[in-house]
């Protein structure tokens, strides 16, 4: 291989490399727009810490805003935090999946 | 308690706002199943009657408001100085129909659910300060409003109860627009055009921010950006870096490519 389709090759993976990463960060974007759970008033972005850190027993929750939520039912905003958390993230997955095995920016735009 | 959404429309010499909003306000039936009110102009509502002859049917409410002032601005580098009426926003608090509005600029294409999930908040008032271009890149002149200057909030989107705080939030932004010049001197913005992004961060900065924020990042594609393909689920743009595929809510600077988009949906 010539030097000069050597830096072919390698702006050609570069531009794929690109716009790869640009549309994962706008699916990872998607997911933690997905991740928003409104719940009594307040705003909750659900991780895995979020989930982890929940204390069913405590009425009062953090929200996005560190404004303090009463929540009455604290159950059943855990189970809609699950569900909500389980369904953004098992889109991220499949999309992601489905990106990773596009080959070329044009089937990575879709074009 | 009334949830819908408010948005401006009044057209200038090359852009048909209406037509934008009529677009606009289909997409928020059909993803977001909310009510829109539109406030336009006779002329706007007439150049729409031409258009789109039932072009009401989209609109929960239509207000008409005469623009009182006019100023011109440039619609992106190269193009022509065209007059923008943008001084009626801080009259949404009196407009507005519902106990909670979602307040939007024409020019946000519509894409996901993520704004129904700010309905029902405890807080007055939600606005909008994160923002990236396509290629998620957050510009300086989108942080603070001026390089020794205060926080820049975007007033393209934001929500709001029909509530006393929120009130005089939109009446300090009047007081802030009539007193434009000098608060463009002390802030070190151009005092022309009027910009309803500096009217409302300068109103949040004297009233000691009294608002929480919006979170979802607003992303912007900029006028040099073309939009080059549509689909149900998906935009693409051809941007100075290559081509770009959204399926998120856009704002959109090149309101030119926009018009194109909504003519060929209506072919």
């Amino acid at each position: 291989m010539t030097t000069e389709q050597h830096l072919e090759k390698a702006l050609s993976f570069a531009k794929y490399q690109e716009t790869l990463n640009q549309q994962r960060r706008l699916l990872k974007e998607q997911f933690e727009a997905d991740t928003l759970l409104a719940h009594a008033g307040g705003l909750f972005r659900i991780s895995q810490e979020w989930l982890g850190g929940f204390d069913i027993d405590n009425k009062w929750v953090l929200d996005l805003n560190g404004t303090p939520v009463q929540v009455e039912d604290s159950a059943a905003l855990l189970s809609a935090a699950k569900t909500a958390y389980r369904t953004a993230l098992g889109q991220y997955g499949e999309q992601y999946q489905l990106l990773r095995r596009q080959r070329s920016v044009r089937s990575l735009v879709g074009l | 308690m009334t949830r819908g959404f408010l948005v401006f429309a009044h057209n200038n010499e090359h852009i048909s706002y209406g037509l934008l909003a009529v677009s606009q306000a289909e997409q928020i039936k059909k993803i977001l199943n909310k009510p829109v009110t539109v406030v336009l102009d006779q002329a706007t509502a007439t150049d729409l009657d031409n258009l789109r002859p039932n072009w009401k049917s989209c609109f929960d409410q239509v207000v008409y408001l005469e623009s009182v002032a006019t100023q011109t601005k440039r619609y992106g580098a190269g193009k022509n100085q065209l007059t923008f009426h943008n001084l009626d926003r801080s009259d949404a608090w009196d407009i507005t129909p519902y106990d909670e509005t979602i307040l939007i600029d024409t020019d946000i294409l519509i894409q996901t659910e993520n704004l129904n999930k700010l309905w029902g908040t405890s807080e007055d008032l939600l606005v909008c300060d994160k923002s990236t271009n396509l290629y998620g890149n957050k510009l300086s002149e989108f942080t603070w409003i001026s390089d020794r200057s205060i926080k820049f909030y975007w007033a393209t989107i934001c929500y709001f109860k029909k509530t006393e705080v929120t009130e005089l939030f939109f009446k300090q932004c009047k007081w802030v627009k009539e007193n434009y010049s000098w608060l463009a001197h002390v802030h070190e913005i151009p005092a022309n055009p009027l910009r309803n992004d500096f009217v409302w961060s300068i109103a949040l900065h004297s009233l000691g921010h009294p608002a929480a924020t919006i979170p979802f990042n607003l992303l912007y594609s900029t006028y040099d950006d073309q939009l080059i393909k549509t689909t149900d689920h998906y935009v693409a743009f051809l941007t100075a870096n290559g081509v770009c595929k959204i399926s998120h809510d856009v704002h959109m600077f090149n309101k030119y490519d926009l018009i194109k988009l909504i003519n060929q949906e209506l072919v």
